[in-house]
């Protein structure tokens, strides 16, 4: 079965086509490298050594070629609120090349629904395109890192592979319901330890959104070009 | 391309100097920097032994260049003082007078000579345009290594020519030889900080009617198209005439002939011979012979030479400057400078100022803060003297993964950066040097510590041996 079509963000991290959204979503949910990018092209007040700071004491850094099966959650950027998130999809999209935005709850469902019943990818799809070598680090670790984690009811799917299982929580904006965000996904029992009913669809709806929380990260979707 | 750099203290030159170098207050000639970005500098040193015709050929090879007729060709003197130093050459010349031995100065003055038209080495049937900047260094300041560092130019001169007469070497009672000589050069160059590798070293013999050479050599000697250059046009058929298809690469094959047949001699003939060309390759310089008489034979006891005098293969070593004279790759760096809010410390007593000073006189350098992406100002601009106005986070891999191939970077900061171990396993580890203001970083390999007063050449040199 051919490969769907893959592409890069801005940051030089690969998305994958995923046919129900007709858009392509992230691979991975959003590492510390890829944020780093924006953090070092647009400079802002909001963005300062303070910020990444905070973060980092919440869910600290390690070089890609240290990730492993043990503490590959550290490699993906956390703590981070909706609207800080939605601040880097303004950047990717700011190159001319597409719009970017969070997915909505339903778009990350339906993507997840899809997904959790395929195979893994073959990541030379992925690894074909071009990546830096951090970038092509970071996936080839991390698929690494998340085979290595037990697959739940008969084996490792394409979800687990996108790490929408055993990764973080993905922020997501909601259309309906007395909350603009809430969040989809099933951290690694490491970085937080939660009940989740993913298959049925559970969400998480923080009260606080300005709190930053250590296992809340996101990916992005991405329409046109 | 590279930097324009002062004839006189080879700082490099702002795009827009005109009057007097900035640095060392030399009047510069006019429009040098603008004729200089069509004629890129050929720096040229003439190094040599007391009396052993150095200044001679010199003079001769100016001489010959003024009544070259070859083509479109013509040299162009640049400024008063150049022309003056011409002035008095050519009235030795004509009066037949052999030039005072060069007075030892501390930093002798440059000719500057615009070459238009010379023979094309990337295009033979096109001409090249050259700044020659031509210095001739006293042969005592050879007799002591210490004395050589002083010609800052050394560092730019890609070819240097050891100018040699064997017949006076071979009754030197002072100790002198070849590999006496190419140490001297390197010394000053170590001194300098720069490498030798990749130069090109040319031994010019001098007074080569004097020597006994082998035949094939003192027949390409005889052959030179352009002996009659300086000789009084007659209306006989003696005289020069314009040769009608030179051109370097149709020389080349010979003048590669005759270098291997001088290597030989220089082995078999020379004192010290075989060692010196072993030194030599041994520090993977480029090595060239060639065989010049400026004068076509002695002066006689009244110190006049021959009133029209043939003069052969003088511009061989111009020749070979210009065959071999590859430009210099401008050595590119980096200077990345902590704008975190705990870098206070890398702007005191203006270090980054200091540091900057050093690398540009080796390349060209262009600075960024950590945590940001884009330079801080143009390549060639002077670093701030401040930190960032927002305190950036310690990351430079945005800034590695833009760099050039050949960049080389130098980090002032004063805590870990957070990336940069993520290229700990990348060709970045030998391109890098870590100078840290506050705990060493053990975890990089090319780490240096500052304190407060060390002399930056420290950092710099740990930077440039990164660069050998």
């Amino acid at each position: 079965m051919p490969s769907p079509p893959a592409t890069v963000d801005r940051a030089g991290f690969p998305m994958t086509w995923i046919e129900p959204l007709g858009a392509y979503l992230h691979w991975l949910p959003v590492t510390k490298v890829q944020f780093e990018y924006f953090l070092c092209d647009r400079p802002s007040a909001r963005f300062d050594q303070d910020w990444y700071d905070a973060l980092l004491r919440l869910n600290r850094r390690i070089s890609p070629r240290q990730i492993d099966g043990s503490n590959y959650w550290h490699a993906l950027l956390t703590g981070i609120t909706p609207p800080e998130a939605q601040a880097f999809a303004q950047w990717c999209g700011d190159d001319g090349h597409g719009h970017y935005r969070l997915p909505t709850a339903e778009e990350w469902f339906k993507a997840y629904s899809a997904l959790r019943t395929e195979p893994p990818l073959d990541l030379a799809a992925i690894e074909a395109l071009e990546l830096s070598p951090r970038a092509r680090l970071i996936v080839q670790k991390l698929d690494a890192a998340v085979a290595s984690v037990r697959g739940e009811g008969g084996g490792r799917t394409m979800a687990d592979q996108m790490l929408m299982r055993h990764g973080v929580m993905e922020w997501v904006e909601c259309k309906e319901g007395r909350s603009p965000f809430g969040a989809y996904g099933r951290p690694n029992k490491q970085l937080e330890g939660r009940l989740i009913n993913l298959e049925a669809g559970q969400m998480s709806i923080p009260n606080d959104l300005e709190q930053r929380l250590v296992a809340y990260g996101f990916r992005l979707l991405r329409r046109g070009e | 391309m590279p930097r324009i750099k002062c004839p006189f203290c080879v700082k490099p030159l702002d795009p827009t100097a005109a009057g007097k170098c900035p640095s060392c207050g030399e009047g510069l000639p006019d429009h040098f920097v603008r004729g200089c970005r069509e004629a890129p500098q050929l720096w040229m040193v003439t190094s040599g032994f007391s009396s052993h015709g150095k200044t001679t050929l010199l003079t001769a090879m100016i001489l010959m260049l003024e009544n070259m007729r070859l083509g479109n060709f013509y040299l162009e003197v640049l400024g008063q003082p150049t022309h003056e130093a011409l002035q008095r050459m050519r009235v030795e010349a004509l009066e037949g007078k052999t030039p005072d031995s060069t007075q030892p100065i501390k930093k002798p003055r440059p000719l500057l000579l615009r070459l238009h038209d010379a023979p094309g080495v990337t295009d033979a049937a096109r001409g090249e345009n050259h700044t020659l900047i031509a210095l001739d260094v006293a042969g005592e300041m050879f007799a002591t290594l210490d004395e050589l560092h002083g010609v800052a130019a050394l560092r730019e001169v890609q070819t240097v020519w050891l100018m040699v007469s064997q017949p006076d070497l071979a009754q030197d009672r002072g100790g002198n030889t070849l590999s006496g000589l190419f140490q001297a050069y390197e010394s000053a160059m170590i001194r300098l900080g720069a490498s030798l590798e990749g130069r090109n070293v040319i031994v010019v013999f001098t007074k080569a009617d004097r020597m006994n050479l082998p035949p094939e050599a003192e027949s390409y000697l005889m052959a030179d198209p352009f002996q009659d250059l300086t000789r009084i046009d007659q209306d006989s058929a003696e005289g020069y005439q314009e040769p009608e298809d030179f051109t370097l690469a149709g020389n080349l094959p010979a003048m590669e002939r005759v270098s291997d047949l001088l290597a030989e001699y220089t082995r078999r003939r020379v004192p010290g011979g075989p060692q010196f060309i072993n030194m030599v390759r041994g520090r993977r310089v480029n090595l060239r012979f060639c065989v010049t008489s400026a004068t076509g034979g002695d002066p006689d006891q009244r110190n006049r030479l021959k009133e029209q005098a043939r003069r052969f293969r003088v511009l061989d070593p111009l020749f070979w400057t210009l065959w071999l004279g590859q430009r210099r790759e401008e050595k590119d760096f980096g200077l990345v400078l902590d704008a975190s809010a705990q870098g206070g410390p890398v702007y005191a007593d203006g270090l980054p100022a200091a540091v900057w000073d050093g690398l540009v006189e080796r390349g060209e350098v262009t600075t960024y803060y950590l945590g940001h992406t884009r330079p801080v100002g143009l390549p060639g601009q002077r670093p701030p003297a401040a930190s960032a106005p927002r305190a950036r986070q310690r990351l430079i891999g945005p800034i590695l993964e833009r760099a050039g191939d050949d960049q080389r970077l130098l980090v002032l900061t004063t805590g870990p950066v957070l990336d940069l171990g993520d290229f700990l396993h990348t060709p970045w580890r030998d391109r890098l040097v870590l100078v840290t203001l506050g705990p060493d970083d053990e975890s990089w390999p090319h780490s240096v510590p500052y304190r407060a007063g060390d002399d930056p050449e420290t950092m710099l040199h740990a930077l440039l041996q990164l660069t050998r």
